[in-house]
């Protein structure tokens, strides 16, 4: 069936081929060819006509939710015409997508374009999986612009003098924590300022939230916090992975005395039912289920909440939820912080395998998507399908656009370089505002990681952390649930340090000299 | 059925054949032969062709490469494996639930093939089969589902109910002791009735005459079970026993993934969990291949040591 189409398509386009000006396809591919810098081999009849050949893309993008693209979704269409492609779209469920893309490359069936994360991309480009792109990049002016080659985030993980793919370049700090206005209200709680926000206040408020039924629905079922609250770690001192003491990075797990009071905290938390008692169980997507099921009000959380009200209400009719983003907690030692995004750690690479005809059909669609046309339609959707503008000059969204999500592949798999993928043509000047202020609230108190991109370069790290921090971290949990003392920590520790942890540190110090 | 296999025999058994009867044999025998390819061919494409794959667990293996620009490293992987801290404990548990397995579950598909068989009334003992068997077509994510919303400590049914009535809540799903028990009665659950089937079956086929003159020498239900049913059943028995043992190492990788979490690892990790991290998480499908290479011979080992056993005992084994 799809030998078929691709036959039939490539004929039908082989009796296009006269009708087929550089005009048509919106080719704004720059005519590098002729001063021979480029390492493509096109025909020379290519300068006169664009894209006469049909080619046929594999795109993987990883799926969290909500409705899928159907294989004819407009916007497919309207790439599949536009640059004489024929996409076809593989949705990866994303908690499966790494594990998935492992088995593909063993199967030798890996996409056209996709997105590897920091680990998978340096093991795989000393391999010759993805095309080297310093050389072609400068044929796609638009694309050269958005990723400057001398941006932390695009050079980050490649070798000094090669590139391999475009990164994702968004927030600095995407969470901070959250909490529902109308709970606080209902229990008689004033929202603590900024400078009142410690790190007891968030105890005191997930204590009234767990205990005195916030939803007033006559159940005791509201849990006080998930364990997924990084802001907690980062006011007891515990680095974002790594952090530099003494001209030295150290990892978490070497800061026994911060873990000791954080322990001492959560501990305290789980004993008195503050702390979901199933911690341990609960994922990440399963812990966004209990906000949206009315069980959670405070969490730390992106900056989604407008879509977390409609869920909410959709669950429970009678809530009428305000979310208030806030500060993170002060810790004991006055230290506060959100957890850096590791930015530049996604990559969105093309496959080594991949026809030079093809590899530039893939840039001249990245190089169309980060215009400003481009953007609007991968973000926005179609103008007449997704979205209209009516007599008053104003946009307003269509019935499809929710169930067909035309922003779909711009918050998946590639995006101009940004933090405003989430604001539309019809965002009211409110909400953008709302937006700005978001940002520059959570941005405010960063924790960023000191040795970010550097633990991919240590070989011990690659081989065992995976399974040492695992131990680790069921340590954690241990005395976390009254198995073991707070004491148990310097033990995970010392073992964490001799069953290879010291090599770690040693080989990343070293990376980071380099 | 005897009538179809009779031909190629008779000719056979005429001691050493002439060209010419060996040629009247081939006559008269192809469509045998015809019959038996297509499982000769799905055995050779699918069972033994693979097997070529497990080379890789001798070399480093990358799947940009290929199989066979791949380096050679030899025995490397199995050195790693023999030397890792985690060996041991992989063992021990792997080792330990499979004898819980085999001590306690194995038993139960024999007990309930002889219960069912002393229930007279046929709708009884039909719909009860039909119970029992069907929770063996419910996938684990389903089963460990169930027992989540029911055990969950926070939210889970019985512990909602557990504290309405004044009791603690128990940590069944974290707390490391409860680990091997659900696991176990999770087991039995799922596959004891269908486990039950071959021994009904083979119930079935014992002669009746047996009861009989059982009944008339005046043998209570209790003694015709215990030297009529049961030693009809002793080679069943010890066949399902020397397959079992060929799983020895095994003990499938799904259902104690779901059940896995980070504060029951230290009795839940056994090899599967072990070549998933490694192999797929990790990406590290060499190291992966030998250990499953291990496991095989292992458990290929199991088989031959019970099935000579079993020989030695004068009971039939599987070949």
């Amino acid at each position: 069936m799809k030998l078929l189409k691709v036959v039939t398509g490539s004929l039908l386009t082989l009796s296009l081929i006269a009708g087929c000006s550089s005009g048509t396809n919106g080719g704004n591919v720059p005519n590098a060819t002729n001063n021979g810098e480029s390492t493509l081999s096109v025909s020379p009849t290519a300068e006169v006509v664009k894209n006469e050949e049909k080619i046929p893309i594999s795109i993987a993008a990883q799926y969290w939710g909500g409705p899928k693209w159907a294989e004819d979704h407009p916007t497919i269409k309207y790439l599949n015409e536009k640059f004489n492609v024929d996409i076809e779209l593989q949705l990866i469920n994303g908690t499966e997508y790494n594990e998935k893309l492992k088995v593909m490359a063993a199967s030798g069936s890996l996409p056209d374009f996709y997105r590897v994360d920091a680990a998978t991309y340096i093991t795989w480009q000393d391999e010759g999986a993805f095309v080297e792109l310093t050389d072609l990049l400068p044929n796609y002016p638009n694309l050269a612009e958005a990723f400057p080659n001398d941006h932390t985030a695009v050079r980050v993980l490649n070798p000094s003098d090669k590139l391999y793919a475009l990164p994702d370049i968004s927030w600095i700090v995407r969470d901070t924590v959250q909490v529902r206005q109308d709970w606080l209200d209902n229990l008689g709680i004033t929202l603590p300022s900024e400078e009142e926000f410690t790190i007891d206040k968030f105890y005191e408020i997930a204590k009234a939230f767990a205990k005195e039924d916030p939803d007033k629905n006559g159940l005791n079922d509201t849990i006080g916090f998930a364990a997924n609250n990084n802001a907690i770690k980062n006011a007891f001192g515990i680095a974002n992975e790594w952090i530099e003491k003494d001209g030295k990075l150290i990892p978490y797990q070497t800061q026994v005395e911060e873990y000791k009071a954080y322990l001492a905290f959560m501990n305290k938390a789980y004993n008195e039912g503050v702390l979901d008692q199933d911690f341990v169980l609960r994922k990440s997507t399963e812990i966004e289920e209990l906000i949206k099921g009315n069980k959670l009000g405070i969490y730390t959380y992106k900056n989604n909440y407008n879509s977390i009200i409609s869920d909410i209400v959709k669950n429970v009719p009678e809530a009428e939820p305000v979310i208030v983003p806030m500060a993170p907690p002060v810790g004991p030692t006055g230290l506060r912080g959100n957890t850096n995004v590791a930015i530049g750690m996604n990559k969105q690479v093309i496959n080594a395998k991949a026809s030079d005809e093809k590899i530039d059909r893939i840039l001249q669609i990245l190089d169309w998507w980060v215009t400003e046309e481009g953007t609007s339609i991968m973000k926005n959707g179609i103008e007449g399908v997704h979205y209209v503008k009516n007599a008053n000059g104003e946009y307003e969204i269509t019935e499809l656009w929710e169930p067909e999500m035309p922003r779909f592949l711009n918050s998946s798999i590639f995006a101009r370089p940004g933090t405003d993928f989430n604001l539309y043509l019809w965002t009211s000047p409110e909400e953008v505002k709302q937006h700005e202020e978001y940002t520059a609230l959570a941005e405010k108190y960063p924790w960023p990681n000191a040795a970010m991109g550097l633990e991919f370069y240590s070989e011990t790290y690659k081989q065992k952390s995976g399974d040492l921090n695992n131990k680790f971290l069921e340590a954690t949990y241990k005395i976390i649930v009254g198995d073991q003392p707070i004491e148990y920590i310097e033990q995970a520790s010392k073992e964490w340090l001799e069953n290879g942890g010291e090599q770690i540190i040693k080989e990343i110090n070293e990376a980071a000299q380099k | 059925m005897e009538q179809t296999v009779k031909p190629p025999k008779t000719v056979g058994d005429s001691s050493i054949p002439s060209t010419k009867t060996k040629g009247k044999y081939w006559e008269k025998a192809y469509p045998f032969y015809l019959m038996i390819l297509p499982g000769l061919l799905y055995f050779l494409i699918f069972r033994y062709g693979p097997m070529f794959g497990l080379f890789i667990a001798f070399k480093k293996y990358s799947p940009f490469q290929g199989v066979w620009e791949s380096e050679w490293v030899g025995v490397d992987h199995f050195v790693r494996l023999f030397s890792e801290n985690q060996f041991l404990l992989l063992l021990k548990n792997t080792l330990f639930l499979n004898l819980l397995d085999i001590a306690i579950a194995f038993a139960f598909p024999i007990l309930i093939a002889i219960l069912l068989n002393e229930v007279s009334n046929k709708y009884f003992k039909n719909t009860i089969q039909t119970i029992l068997y069907a929770p063996h077509f419910l996938s684990w994510v389903v089963i460990v589902g169930i027992t989540m919303l029911l055990f969950r400590t926070q939210d889970g049914g019985i512990n909602i109910l557990l504290e309405a009535m004044g009791f603690e809540r128990i940590n069944l799903m974290t707390d490391p002791k409860y680990f091997r028990l659900v696991w176990l009665i999770q087991n039995i659950w799922q596959g004891a009735g269908w486990g039950a089937i071959i021994y009904l079956a083979s119930i079935a086929s014992i002669d009746p005459a047996l009861y009989e003159a059982a009944r008339v020498d005046g043998a209570s239900r209790l003694r015709q079970i215990w030297h009529i049913t049961l030693p009809s059943l002793k080679s069943v028995i010890v066949i399902m026993l020397i397959l079992r043992l060929g799983n020895f190492i095994d003990v499938g990788f799904e259902h104690i993934f779901l059940l896995q979490n980070p504060l029951n690892l230290q009795v839940s990790d056994v090899f599967e969990t072990y070549v998933y991290r490694q192999g797929l998480v990790q990406g590290d499908f060499s190291y992966a291949t030998a250990i499953g290479l291990f496991k095989s011979v292992v458990g290929f080992v199991m088989v031959l040591g019970a099935n000579t056993i079993a020989k030695r005992f004068g009971e039939e084994g599987v070949y």
